[in-house]
């Protein structure tokens, strides 16, 4: 209480600027009156008696002092002070001051920006209830690549996994159009089986989720809406349960509104969960895949319990099944590194690996930036230790200093990682699952302000010590090189060989990942994505229940699109480009033997019209292209591609005297052979066998639903400026269609590299600041040693060695740093490959040349820097240099 | 001869309320003249290392100070106990004796009491 009400006092005394002096004053004469006084009556001479008086109070300033610390906060009065001379320093030098706070600023605002991306990818829990019980099911064929489950599959195994307190499935391959009022508005939808939402245990905000039994036939015409399309489409009307919306032209009754927050996929916005729709078509067939698997084990079940028992059941389900499920497995992953995505965890652990590489060049940089300073200010420090100062306490007032430029560092720092947050988030959209949640937030902003002081206040520390412990005398009787002690030196070298080597495996990794990238681009996809344009459209199947799409609008739409003034091809496909997923299937070739059951090979199947493989420029190399002759009664006609022929064809066979079996007898006819185009960016073209859209009847659109196909036009003007053309075309060709915005093919080719792109960039930035940095610390080391060695320089000129000497000397010195930091940096290559394996392959046969290149570079940049301080090193006047001091 | 005592800060203070207890409202000086009389030349403190004790103690809430005339009808800062300062007097009288006593019974102490 005495202590608080003291503090207060104090602290009011502060923050006024309160002084006592004056009543001090006054009261210390009289005291002294009265001594004097009392001492006269004790008979001594009124000197003698004032003399005696003042030596009895003792030292006058001493008590004003003492006087003065109890009456305010001394500690805060001399921080003040501090900061106050901090910033006049600063601003005498502001060339160091500039140096320094973009050093910091740089480091800072990359580890800023860096954190705010673990954060959002990494540390922030998924929105689900318990979700380390929840895991990500995928399921794999024989021969071992990701196959989803059949529709009896996925039942069965539900029937028989007993770990699971639920097993899910869903597909999120459609969107759907919903109808409200007049306004069409396409949007993603999630159909998943009636114990969808038991996996994450998140209870809706209005009305109910799927009930038992719902995804069948009849009572699926239900909805639970996400919070989003609940606001935007709604207008989060609470009276909308029990409402009945259309979709795709059919009426869904609204039974639930799940809150904010919840999303699954994440990836995915404006959701609309909508019960399992089975085609009748897949109800029994086991060898149709499209089904996701997910679940929610048990309490106390583990990930490796839950695979074995999905093992056992998938190897159960393979013996009763052995032509189509035999062989099949499955992988259990817990749902946050699902959703993370995969391999992103040990990418995000090396770029904040670059990332603390890039803190520490730069911490290196401004200790070594605050050294060399230190030794211009050693005579300074020298003299204030002479005439009294205690050593803590300059210390303290380097470190005052040193946490100013720390905190100016951070303030620019995160403005910097403001605009590289902004920079990355158009990239990281994409790149990562949770992108758009990325900011800084205020937890970042302090984690950045401590690493920010931390960082100037560790890289100061050495030399504020040192600075501290200089012997006055010493350092006042031999002028300003007394600095350079052996220790100092190396202390200096250190700081240039940590900078040199942490930055050439920066500039390694990004360049073997530009590299990487470049490699990816130039590879042939096989059609040309220039002026190149996709339009998706969805057909509601409660819209079309009669109507033939293909007639009545596909193909009016093509034409239509065809007569658009600058548009020089349009054709239809049922896929979407460059999604690396799709329709796969296993035909029988007429007169070859069945594939043994153990050996799976499918190919991806595909509708087109005659146009597409033209609108591409996708080669027809042999045979012909769809045409009117084929028509829902013609002979039924496929055309394949070379990737087909020469997985399926023994060499020699002609393709084009090949046909497909059918169950109804009649033979698909292969018509011709194009060339390869990929069905995934990343990925060599797979086989793929191509029908006409022509020979779809009325009753193949009925049993596919609602479905999406793509219009891919090829335009001579740029892709995006007909865009208004293709509205009205659709517009008036089916004004139920809701009109989504295509996308140019380019662009859709950037963001599937976008994230090899991301990370090259990322890397790139990096290795850039890095570099800078370096050439920034080597210059600003070495003009330091230059300045201190001032006068060594000058006697050694004066007794006769030659500029020539000197530069030699100097050059021969940071040659000796470069090659150590350059040697220290390829071992750190070798000694991190496998750390960095996930993100960027290191082969030294391949890529050896580009390494010693940017050795060389790196070694060119060093000298480059020392190019200045040498020139001042050798134009000194060695009469100067020894008249200066 | 004997030695002169340097003071601690805390004694220093303990004394200055026991003087103004005993004595009431006290000028500066006063207070130092009195407590060399009692302390009987022993202590050896300079005069002016009083105020900063007076400030603390003022700022502590012990003491009160007004300006007032003294003896030669001169301005003179006079202190005072306030009620609070005569608690703490009470309570650092009782930690003090009970110091004391503790200490003494130690000195008083003989190997052959010891079990």
């Amino acid at each position: 209480m005495r202590v608080l009400r003291r503090f207060l006092e104090r602290l009011v005394n502060f923050v006024m600027g309160r002084r006592g002096d004056q009543r001090l004053r006054e009261e210390m004469e009289e005291h002294l009156t009265m001594q004097t006084e009392e001492n006269l009556r004790a008979g001594m001479s009124p000197a003698e008696a004032r003399r005696q008086a003042v030596l009895k109070f003792g030292t006058a300033e001493a008590v004003r002092e003492d006087y003065h610390d109890e009456q305010g906060l001394p500690f805060f009065e001399n921080l003040l002070q501090d900061i106050r001379f901090a910033i006049r320093m600063l601003h005498k030098s502001p060339a160091f001051t500039l140096v320094a706070v973009l050093t910091l600023a740089l480091g800072i605002g990359a580890t800023a920006a860096m954190f705010s991306v673990m954060d959002a990818v990494l540390l922030r829990p998924l929105p689900y209830a318990d979700a380390r019980r929840i895991v990500d099911i995928q399921t794999w064929s024989s021969s071992g690549y990701w196959q989803t489950s059949s529709w009896p599959g996925y039942l069965e195994m539900r029937k028989l996994a007993l770990t699971f307190e639920a097993l899910a499935g869903y597909e999120d391959f459609w969107g759907m159009t919903l109808k409200v009022g007049d306004q069409s508005r396409y949007l993603n939808v999630v159909q998943g089986t009636d114990n969808f939402f038991n996996v994450f245990g998140v209870r809706p905000l209005l009305g109910r989720t799927f009930s038992p039994g719902e995804s069948q036939e009849g009572k699926n015409r239900v909805v639970v809406l996400s919070y989003e399309v609940w606001r935007q489409s709604f207008g989060g009307n609470r009276q909308i349960i029990g409402q009945t919306v259309k979709l795709d032209g059919d009426p869904y009754v609204v039974i639930g509104v799940m809150p904010a927050g919840f999303r699954f996929p994440v990836t995915k916005p404006n959701l609309l969960y909508i019960p399992v729709h089975v085609r009748p078509s897949f109800a029994d067939e086991w060898r149709t895949h499209w089904l996701m698997t997910i679940g929610r084990m048990k309490t106390g079940v583990s990930i490796q319990q839950a695979s074995a028992d999905l093992s056992h059941v998938l190897s159960e389900i393979g013996q009763e099944k052995p032509d189509s499920d035999k062989g099949r497995t499955a992988t259990v992953a817990p749902i946050t590194t699902a959703v993370h995505g995969k391999g992103e965890l040990p990418e995000i652990a090396v770029m904040l690996g670059a990332v603390f590489a890039v803190l520490l060049i730069a911490c290196a940089n401004v200790a070594g930036l605050l050294l060399a300073r230190g030794v211009t200010r050693e005579r300074e420090m020298a003299l204030r230790v002479a005439i009294g100062a205690a050593r803590s306490r300059l210390i303290r007032q380097l470190l005052v200093e040193n946490s100013v430029l720390g905190i100016l560092g951070s303030a620019v720092g995160l403005l910097l990682a403001v605009g590289l947050l902004a920079a990355m988030r158009a990239f990281l959209i994409h790149a990562f699952m949770r992108g758009a949640e990325i900011h800084l937030n205020v937890a970042i902003v302090a984690v950045t302000l401590v690493i920010g002081v931390l960082s100037s206040v560790g890289a100061g520390l050495i030399p504020a010590v040192r600075a501290a412990h200089s012997e006055p005398n010493a350092a006042l009787k031999s002028g300003s090189s007394a600095g350079t002690s052996r220790q100092q030196h190396h202390l200096r070298a250190g700081f240039v060989i940590t900078q040199v080597s942490l930055s050439l495996l920066l500039l390694i990794l990004s360049g073997i990942l530009l590299l990487t990238l470049h490699r990816m681009l130039q590879a042939d996809i096989g059609f040309n994505p220039s002026h190149l344009l996709a339009l998706e459209v969805n057909f509601p199947a409660g819209d079309f229940k009669s109507r033939d799409y293909v007639q009545d609008v596909m193909m009016p739409m093509e034409a239509r699109v065809r007569a658009i003034p600058g548009v020089t091809a349009a054709g239809w496909k049922d896929q979407g480009p460059l999604l690396g997923y799709g329709a796969g299937t296993a035909l029988q070739i007429v007169g070859q033997p069945p594939d043994p059951p153990n050996r799976e090979r499918t190919s991806e199947s595909r509708g087109v019209t005659s146009g597409y493989f033209a609108t591409l420029g996708i080669p027809i190399l042999r045979g012909r292209d769809f045409d009117a002759r084929d028509t829902a009664n013609s002979q039924p006609v496929a055309i394949v591609n070379e990737a087909w022929v020469k997985e399926f064809l023994t060499k020699g066979l002609d393709p084009l005297a090949q046909a497909f079996q059918q169950k109804n007898g009649k033979n698909i006819a292969i018509v011709g052979v194009t060339g390869n185009a990929r069905q995934n960016a990343l990925e060599p073209a797979r086989p793929e066998i191509d029908f006409p859209f022509s020979r779809f009847t009325l009753k193949d659109q009925q049993d596919a639903g609602s479905v999406s196909f793509f219009l891919y036009v090829h335009t001579a003007v740029p892709p995006l400026s007909i865009v208004p053309q293709l509205r009205a075309a659709l517009h008036d060709i089916a004004p139920v269609l809701a009109f989504q915005m295509p996308v140019a093919m380019e662009d859709l080719l950037s963001e599937n590299l976008v994230n090899n792109r991301m990370e090259s960039w990322v890397f790139g930035i990096f290795a850039g600041i890095a570099v800078l940095l370096v050439a920034v610390g080597i210059y600003g080391l070495l003009m330091q040693e230059v300045t201190s060695h001032t006068r060594d320089i000058g006697v050694r000129m004066a007794l006769g060695a030659t500029r020539e000497g000197i530069a030699r000397l100097m050059f021969s010195r940071i040659s000796i740093l470069l090659g150590a930091g350059l040697g220290i940096g390829l071992l750190l290559t070798i000694l991190l490959r496998r750390v960095v394996e996930s993100v960027v392959a290191i082969e030294f046969a391949r890529d050896g040349t580009v390494i010693a290149i940017l050795v060389i570079l790196l070694a060119i940049i060093g000298m480059l820097a020392a190019l200045v301080p040498v020139r001042r090193a050798t134009s000194i006047d060695p009469m100067q240099a020894l008249r200066s001091e | 001869m004997k030695q002169k005592k340097d003071v601690q800060q805390g004694t220093l203070a303990l004394m200055v309320l026991k003087t103004l207890d005993v004595l009431g409202p006290l000028h500066g000086y006063g207070i130092a003249r009195r407590i060399e009389q009692i302390s009987g030349a022993l202590l050896s403190v300079n005069q002016g290392t009083l105020y900063p004790v007076l400030l603390r103690l003022e700022q502590e809430g012990a003491i009160a100070s007004d300006w007032g005339p003294s003896e030669n009808n001169r301005r003179a800062r006079f202190y005072r106990l306030t009620r609070a300062g005569h608690k703490l007097l009470e309570a650092e009288k009782h930690d003090w004796e009970q110091t004391a006593a503790i200490i003494a019974r130690f000195f008083e102490v003989k190997a052959e009491d010891l079990p």
